[in-house]
């Protein structure tokens, strides 16, 4: 196969416009933070009542119950994105929220059990859901501002 | 003009631009990639049986509700041919680009 430069400069250009259609920004519905959210303040509460057998059921239903709102969320998109093959300005702003979201937890997790407070699960779930709802949006305007530094970039 | 080890399957622009696309995902469905693409169904259909046919997609049928969807993705074969091509392509830029580069003045 012969192909000339400039042929294969506008093959380059078809894969780079393939690969910014992929990490395009797309709108994550709030009901997706809502329920990621709810979904930990209602597994915490139940580390609050004092019954073994609810709490094992609770760490059971956790995970399948998150499954099924991410991928919910997912099959809506129409698409599942490969993190590894994201542009690393990209990678970076996902990998970062997720980590700053996490450390917003645990350091809230680390003082309740440090102060010994009243309660502590029930505040702590309330504060995740407070940091899904809120860091949520925040963390999709972060992801939007990577993605338009990358483009420029480019 | 230069010869190049370039893929004849993936090289045509449309199928460039699935594959490309597909490259950056785990799976895509076959709405996405029409709309991305900005081809009618049967195109994605033609130009997805011949990425099927070469090992490049796997394609998977099934339901959501009573709707039927189709799910698109990349095998493993077809991001290594991927990969190549895209290094190809940048070869024949690169090659092109060193005797100007060469004679550049500081």
């Amino acid at each position: 196969m012969e192909t000339t430069p400039q042929d294969a400069t506008d093959a380059l250009r078809h894969v780079e416009s393939a690969e910014d259609a992929a990490w395009r920004p797309r709108p994550v519905p709030k009901w997706y933070w809502w329920s990621v959210g709810l979904l930990m303040a209602g597994t915490w509460a139940a580390f609050d009542i004092d019954n073994k057998a609810l709490q094992i059921a609770v760490m059971l239903l956790y995970p399948v119950c998150l499954g099924a709102v991410i991928g919910l969320s997912v099959r809506k998109q129409g698409m599942q994105v490969r993190l590894g093959r994201a542009p690393r300005p990209v990678r970076r702003a996902i990998i970062g929220s997720v980590l700053v979201m996490i450390a917003a937890i645990g350091v809230v997790a680390l003082a309740l059990f440090g102060i010994d407070a009243p309660h502590p699960w029930l505040i702590l779930g309330a504060w995740g859901l407070v940091v899904m709802v809120i860091g949520g949006p925040l963390s999709e305007r972060h992801y939007k501002k990577a993605w338009e530094t990358w483009k420029a970039a480019a | 003009m230069t010869k190049a080890k370039l893929d004849e399957v993936i090289h045509a622009p449309n199928r460039l631009a699935i594959v490309a696309l597909l490259a950056s995902m785990e799976w895509a469905e076959f709405s996405f990639l029409r709309d991305e693409v900005g081809v009618s169904d049967s195109v994605l259909s033609k130009q997805l049986s011949t990425l099927e046919a070469a090992g490049y997609v796997k394609v998977r049928k099934g339901h959501v509700g009573k709707r039927p969807r189709t799910w698109l993705q990349l095998t493993r074969a077809g991001r290594s041919a991927f990969d190549a091509h895209v290094q190809a392509l940048k070869d024949i830029v690169a090659m092109a680009d060193r005797p100007a580069a060469a004679i550049a003045p500081n």
